[in-house]
């Protein structure tokens, strides 16, 4: 058995934005003889990564870098283009705010359908959904549709089925910081400690300096979709912030120039 | 292809997947109106209504057992329709599956198909009353129903298919699906008989699955006959056909559909 959890070769991600209007079967016709509505955006080049099982990896970048681009194709939402390769070892979930539940559905029917998403049989989610329960602290709400839950109530319930719903690979955006009161960020960490000593591989997308540091092994560093090193959180946390210094001095000089012009 | 067939057996989850989805879609559709489940029915009772006092009344249809005749037609027809309208939004409301790669796609469309069969079973179920009640016809020829029903499932797949897949680059497609949605309501026989057109308009019964199936529906459940083995043949053979083309349509195009939302 291979200790790669996910393995991701020459990854290129181009995204095709058409007109407002090329939607329509008339603006498609129009489009067809003119050529004129398709812009290409490049929103991730030459990716080549290899996340190790029981590894805690960090994906660093500044808004519009490419980071949950990347996440979306490690998941297989989106397509790489053509070329690109992408194995994953192990059943994954993907925690972000919001995502991944039917909000009409009730708490346990949304258990339900994630848990069997991940493969589980109905007697093995019987099994284990108490512990889901009072692990995400909703014991109260359990027949309640979640489109009245909190975002903290989503994500504890989310985070809480992908541990008990044994995971192996969680891939996080944002998802970290957001989660639960004080009391419940002490139980996530514990758990996510144990998790990684479980093997469990952590994939985790973040802008904040502070988790990086604390929790991955790995880093990377994408800036406006180009990988720009791997490393360390020592390492790359420093070059990250070398980053933001130089976009804040490119913005004040844009700013500068256009009161500028204004003022002429 | 080995492969394929273990992940159909019990102890994968799979078919426990597609049931879940299925009734939890059932659920979402009919909860909260007040109602409730009464509308799966209620709808077509209220069409077999109107269009019952039009023919009769107003046209002087003189189809035999016309209500019964009526009634089966339109509950197959908005079988078909349903599901087709489904699946033509099936991107956005089942996002939250379809992103998941751990899911297989096709897996959600046979659980949409399954729950709109629960819709149209409860339907049946009153068809099946009704005709007892007023025609008092049972015979054992409605054991061919099923193999009627599976050529209709197959076709209602493909068209899906279809429809879901050219909805990603067409937003439009509402529109074009109400002018099909029209020839189709129209030619397919749902208020005639479709056996008694002539000349090249009799043809229809071959050309469009939907007319066929009918006509064989009508055949084994109202009029106690078995079988037109050679038209059942024939649509259910085109329904294949057309599945085929649904599936190379879908696997082809529908990869990028979720970045295009």
């Amino acid at each position: 058995m291979s200790d790669i959890a996910i393995e991701l070769k020459n990854i290129h991600k181009t995204f095709t934005v058409l007109d407002k209007n090329s939607h329509s079967l008339r603006g498609k016709i129009i489009s067809f003889f003119t050529h004129t509505n398709k812009r290409s955006i490049k929103a991730l080049s030459n990716i080549n990564l290899e996340i190790k099982k029981g590894e805690f990896f960090g994906i660093m970048g500044h808004n519009g870098s490419g980071k949950s681009t990347l996440l979306r194709i490690m998941t297989g939402a989106y397509p790489p283009d053509e070329g690109g390769e992408i194995r994953r070892d192990g059943r994954f979930m993907l925690l972000t705010l919001g995502l991944g539940f039917n909000v009409q559905l009730t708490a346990r029917e949304n258990i339900y359908l994630n848990a069997s998403i991940l493969g589980l049989t109905l007697k093995q989610i019987g099994r284990i959904f108490h512990d889901i329960v009072a692990f995400a602290e909703l014991e109260d709400f359990v027949d309640t549709q979640v489109k009245y839950f909190s975002s903290g109530m989503l994500s504890r319930l989310k985070f809480a089925i992908a541990v008990h719903a044994d995971a192996d690979i969680f891939l996080m955006d944002e998802f970290f910081g957001g989660v639960g009161d004080a009391g419940f960020k002490e139980k996530s960490e514990r758990v996510f400690h144990e998790s990684l000593v479980k093997g469990r591989t952590i994939v985790h997308v973040s802008h904040s300096v502070k988790t990086i540091e604390e929790h991955c092994h790995r880093v990377l560093l994408l800036h406006e979709g180009e990988p720009i090193a791997i490393g360390s959180p020592d390492e790359i946390i420093p070059q990250y912030k070398e980053l933001s210094k130089k976009r804040r001095g490119i913005k004040k000089e844009r700013r500068k120039n256009k009161e500028k012009k204004n003022s002429l | 292809m080995i492969k394929k067939l273990i992940a159909w057996l019990p102890e994968n989850n799979r078919l426990e997947r597609i049931w879940l989805i299925a009734k939890f879609d059932f659920v979402t559709r009919y909860y909260g109106s007040f109602l409730g489940l009464f509308w799966a029915l209620l709808k077509p009772l209220f069409q077999l209504l109107v269009f019952f006092i039009v023919f009769t009344v107003v046209f002087k249809s003189r189809t035999e057992k016309f209500l019964m005749f009526l009634f089966i037609g339109i509950i197959m027809f908005q079988f078909f329709t349903e599901s087709v309208k489904a699946s033509m939004k099936i991107f956005k409301s089942k996002k939250h599956l379809l992103e998941n790669i751990q899911i297989n796609k096709l897996d959600i469309f046979y659980s949409g198909i399954a729950s709109t069969l629960f819709g149209f079973m409860f339907n049946f179920t009153a068809f099946f009353v009704g005709n007892l009640l007023l025609n008092d016809v049972f015979s054992w020829s409605i054991l061919f129903f099923p193999f009627v029903l599976i050529s209709l499932i197959i076709f209602v797949l493909a068209t899906q298919l279809i429809f879901s897949t050219v909805s990603i680059y067409l937003k439009d497609i509402d529109n074009i699906w109400f002018v099909l949605n029209t020839f189709l309501f129209w030619g397919s026989g749902i208020f005639f008989d479709a056996t008694t057109l002539e000349g090249k308009a009799a043809l229809i019964q071959y050309f469009n699955p939907l007319a066929g199936i009918l006509i064989n529906a009508r055949k084994v459940l109202i009029y106690a006959e078995p079988l037109d083995t050679t038209l059942f043949f024939i649509n259910f053979v085109t329904a294949v056909c057309f599945l085929g083309i649904g599936l190379l349509i879908f696997r082809k195009y529908s990869a990028k559909a979720l970045e295009k939302l």
